[in-house]
């Protein structure tokens, strides 16, 4: 092994290098020999009576602690945890103001024309969902009660539900039902961090990040799907319905919170102080994973929401607002169908495998937008809205999988808060842009797809800096350790 | 929670943060002990174990904290092996073609062959450098912590990492070859694994 550049390149560059250098491919091939042979003797379990008989040598009663857990616990345990991830995403995403609320609170909180009209108001109103961040570093580095998650949820819920309450005894003014709002948004901003860190937290457990993730994906599509007309019905019966039903939904979501979520509360305070949250937040900053991961997220889905656009487009084609509700329906649908055929495959291949075909599949659906002419039939509208629902919802489930797996133990929430927010600020910028685009650089419909699609498949060029141990597994395999690089020259430095 | 905190509670006799402490590092100081007891001694292993385990609890008030815990149940649990070896008077290691058949949970398993390669190669290293090799990456500790079990400085460390992974690159750039033994391990796996040591 006489290459020069042999342990002192890695990345593309090793990858390009290794094209023309026979002796380094071969170097290559036995590192992953050797690094499949130490995961698998890592993998390979002490005897199961080892530690109790360990245990029982040293005079220690065992408790729970002590003991692996049977399949039976673990399915129970995970049943739990996935009952309430779902419970929790469903209610909090049904239950925004801006969600259920919209059709009845619309004409009362624009009555006098604050902040600007609905568009101002309702910006105003989800402004705490941008600050997750905040939320989240309260949540995994100041203990309430003894618990990380429980205590901020039962009580995000049901602070949630009283500010909905309060909205009843409001109604005549705009400026107090406004603040009503603004604190249900933010107690539900709270709620939904926490539901994510606890959604991060089993997802690594249990090496169930995949189902964890697809369950999130599903259920913020169904509550997607069925807030405007569950909100034009409430609205159509009573104004008082709309925050009963809210208040009601999210006291069940708090009481079902205290009964379902288990944590260790005899587990010692977290030493809480400023300097370790930053600590904490600076290795979170530096962590490589982390900004290979946020580079993908950008770019698959910065470019990628082009609705408005869409919308404008779809106008200009003529099609009918009962085609378009119709084809905003059947995306949703076929988002539904993607997340399930997600459920279905990742038990079967690693992650690693599905990550390019899905950015390509993404790619693709989005392509075929180009398809949009003056003769499309809406036979030919729904099947591109429906390959484009299905590609788009599994590199969406896809990256949220990867998401989950990344985020660093210990940091659950503010990992989870800062990768959705990149998401979020993401799609927003992104329908943004194009509007941006074609208004004030007469960007044509074809080019601002052709970018969408383009953007989406250089995220493919990030997919080899992300670790292995992350995207190596299947759904259901536990987590390891960070592997050591094989790199002698780096033989101190921390695990890749 | 800082490993001082965790080591003065165990000291005061707090009997879940003993349990936690044997919990977490069982695993680890087994497989290690399990590696330098070699073939046929996991009653020894698990005896050596406990042994460990029953030193450091003994010794823990007297844990300065100067090295990680981990670091500091290795060394115990080295000093323990070496004990033990010079009182049987067994001067080599057991590494023979069946232990690495033997351990694996299931040899005609697709994906345990590079287990068996792996330790195949191991064999062909001096014990230094194998020790050091599964230290660091078997173990997962740092360069300065194997420095720290092995009493050794840490740029020798670093020296036989590299002599380590230089070698077992050379032995297994061909890892068709050892593809090709393996297709025929479910028929004998004691019979090609001790063909390999022969080679």
């Amino acid at each position: 092994m006489n290459c020069r550049r042999l342990n002192k390149i890695e990345g593309i560059g090793a990858w390009w290098h290794r094209l023309w250098c026979k002796e380094c491919r071969s170097a290559h091939k036995a590192d992953a020999v050797i690094a499949r042979g130490v995961r698998q003797w890592q993998e390979t379990p002490a005897p199961t009576d080892s530690l109790s008989r360990t245990l029982a040598a040293l005079g220690i009663v065992p408790t729970q602690l002590g003991q692996p857990l049977s399949p039976a616990e673990i399915r129970s345990r995970l049943g739990r945890a996935l009952l309430l991830v779902g419970l929790g995403i469903f209610i909090m995403a049904l239950t925004q103001p801006e969600t259920i609320g919209r059709s009845v609170l619309d004409p009362l909180l624009t009555r006098q024309g604050l902040f600007g009209g609905a568009a101002g108001l309702w910006a105003l109103i989800a402004l705490f969902s941008y600050l997750k961040p905040l939320a989240a570093m309260l949540t995994d580095y100041v203990p309430l009660f003894g618990s990380r998650r429980r205590s901020y949820l039962v009580i995000s819920a049901g602070l949630a539900s009283l500010l909905w309450l309060t909205t009843l005894l409001t109604p005549n003014s705009p400026a107090m039902l406004t603040i009503a709002c603004i604190g249900v948004g933010a107690m539900l901003a709270l709620g939904s961090t926490v539901i994510g860190g606890f959604l991060v937290e089993q997802g690594q457990k249990y090496g169930a990040t995949g189902r964890l993730g697809a369950l999130h994906q599903m259920l913020l599509h169904l509550a997607w799907m069925i807030a405007a007309p569950l909100s034009g019905f409430l609205a159509g019966m009573a104004f008082h319905l709309t925050p009963i039903f809210s208040a009601a939904l999210l006291l069940i979501l708090a009481f079902c919170s205290y009964g379902l979520m288990r944590e260790e509360t005899s587990a010692p305070p977290v030493k809480h102080t400023v300097k370790d949250s930053w600590n904490q937040v600076r290795s979170l900053a530096r962590s490589r994973t982390m900004w290979s991961l946020a580079a993908i997220l950008i770019l698959v889905f910065s470019v990628s929401n082009f609705s408005t656009v869409l919308s404008e487009q779809q106008a200009e084609l003529g099609f009918t607002p009962a085609l378009q509700s119709l084809l905003e329906f059947t995306g949703h649908a076929a988002s539904l169908a993607g997340i399930m055929i997600y459920l279905l495959i990742c038990r079967r291949y690693p992650l690693q495998s599905l990550l390019i075909p899905g950015i390509i599949g993404n790619a693709l659906g989005t392509l075929l937008y180009l398809g949009y002419h003056p003769h499309l039939t809406p036979a030919e509208a729904v099947a591109i809205e429906i390959f484009n629902g299905m590609a788009s919802a599994l590199i969406a489930v896809t990256l949220f999988d990867l998401a989950v797996r990344a985020v660093p133990v210990g940091s659950e929430c503010l990992g989870y808060a800062i990768l959705m927010s990149v998401i979020n600020i993401s799609s927003r910028f992104s329908d943004l842009l194009s509007v941006h685009l074609m208004s004030h650089y007469h960007f044509s419909f074809a080019m601002i797809v052709g970018l969408s699609a383009g953007s989406c498949l250089l995220a493919a060029l990030a997919v080899p800096f992300l670790p292995r141990e992350v995207v190596s597994r299947r759904e259901g395999e536990p987590a390891l350790p960070p592997r050591r690089s094989l790199d002698a020259g780096r033989a101190q430095s921390a695990p890749v | 929670m800082e490993e001082r905190e965790w080591v003065q509670q165990i000291v005061r006799g707090d009997a879940a943060a003993r349990e936690r402490f044997v919990v977490q590092f069982h695993e680890s100081v087994y497989r290690w002990l399990r590696y330098l007891t070699g073939s046929g001694q996991e009653e020894t292993a698990q005896e050596l174990t406990q042994e460990t385990f029953l030193a450091a609890l003994r010794g823990l008030d007297r844990f300065e904290g100067r090295s990680a815990l981990v670091t500091w149940l290795h060394r115990i649990a080295y000093h323990q092996f070496t004990h033990w070896l010079r009182d049987r008077r067994q001067q080599e290691h057991w590494h023979t073609g069946l232990e690495a058949a033997e351990e694996l949970a299931d040899p005609t398993g697709k994906n345990a062959w590079e287990s068996l390669c792996l330790r195949q190669a191991l064999k062909q290293l001096s014990e230094a450098h194998r020790d050091t090799f599964i230290l660091h990456y078997v173990q997962q500790l740092s360069v300065q912590e194997v420095a720290e079990v092995l009493e050794v400085p840490p740029g020798t460390i670093q020296s036989r990492l590299y002599h380590a992974r230089q070698k077992l690159r050379e032995l297994l750039q061909e890892p068709a070859v050892f593809q090709a033994e393996h297709q025929e391990i479910g028929a004998a796996p004691a019979e090609i694994a001790c063909r390999m040591e022969r080679k």
